[in-house]
């Protein structure tokens, strides 16, 4: 009769293959990943401080589009009243004689 | 006498769960080196397929990436906790089986052909094979629990569901078969 230790020895020979790189592949895919985990919360911060800085400069930009816009529409009308004021200007119409002498 | 008290479970991968629950890559590479093989090696001895075998095994994975996130240690061993799983999916895929039998069986090396060649420890590897395969479920995954995977009779008994007398009976058994099977082999040869 077969003793333990050769039928351990014997079971011993019943080898399987390790497993193979695809296999490992496959199940790190899908590991944890760490900002998964909460490992990036300064990276998280970062990003908020970029979110807002980037809201402050859109901000900004509207506040001097307005602003140039303003300047733009002074400047229109003011060379509109220079027009009208100066000599010869259509907008400038004689008075008629019969007004004249009133 | 106490009762519903249990002592915390002394588990040695305890750490690297923790670690890798918080996603920690290190930690991650250090539990697939740990574990692949181990549960590759389980259930590609329940299954005999090794294409099941690596399903399983990537199964068992992605539940335990999952598990390990909310892992409480302290009350079981993570191993034991991944044998579970893997013995459950292979249970299942076992049953699929009965249910509706393969159109092809496991590609299976002949072991005359491989002792022609030369490769008697393939042969032998295949002789022990097709002899453990042929043992009672019962028999044969107490067998690959405690030979192979090195469990102690207790953590069998506990996946198994039965007392630990019961697994020493199923041990005796299937070891009184395999020497029958394997009796020509005795003479130490291969």
């Amino acid at each position: 009769m077969m003793d333990d230790e050769r039928l351990d020895q014997l079971l011993d020979a019943w080898r399987v293959e390790p497993a193979s790189a695809t296999l490992r592949d496959a199940v790190m895919a899908r590991a944890p990943k760490p900002h998964a985990a909460g490992l990036r919360l300064p990276f998280a911060g970062a990003r908020l401080w970029l979110a807002g800085a980037g809201l402050a400069a859109g901000l900004a930009g509207l506040s001097c589009g307005a602003a140039f816009a303003s300047v733009a529409v002074r400047d229109a009308r003011d060379e509109a009243l220079v027009a009208a004021a100066a000599p010869g200007s259509a907008s400038i119409v004689p008075l008629p004689e019969t007004v004249r002498s009133l | 006498m106490r009762q519903g008290v249990t002592a915390p479970v002394d588990d040695p991968d305890a750490e690297l769960v923790e670690r890798v629950g918080r996603g920690d890559p290190a930690a991650v590479q250090a539990l697939m080196a740990r574990k692949l093989s181990r549960m590759l090696a389980l259930a590609r001895r329940m299954l005999g397929d090794p294409v099941e075998a690596e399903d399983v095994a990537q199964e068992v994975f992605l539940r335990a990436w999952k598990q390990a996130r909310v892992w409480k240690p302290g009350a079981g061993k993570f191993d034991t906790w991944m044998h579970r799983v893997a013995l459950n999916l292979c249970y299942d895929r076992l049953r699929r089986r009965r249910e509706e039998p393969m159109a092809e069986p496991p590609e299976q090396v002949d072991p005359a052909r491989s002792a022609e060649a030369g490769l008697i420890a393939i042969a032998t590897s295949e002789r022990v094979r097709v002899a453990v395969e042929a043992l009672p479920e019962r028999q044969r995954t107490a067998l690959i629990l405690c030979h192979y995977q090195e469990l102690s009779n207790i953590e069998a008994a506990e996946l198994l569901g039965v007392s630990v007398e019961a697994v020493e009976s199923l041990l005796s058994r299937g070891r009184r078969a395999l020497r029958g099977a394997l009796a020509d082999l005795a003479d130490g040869q291969g």
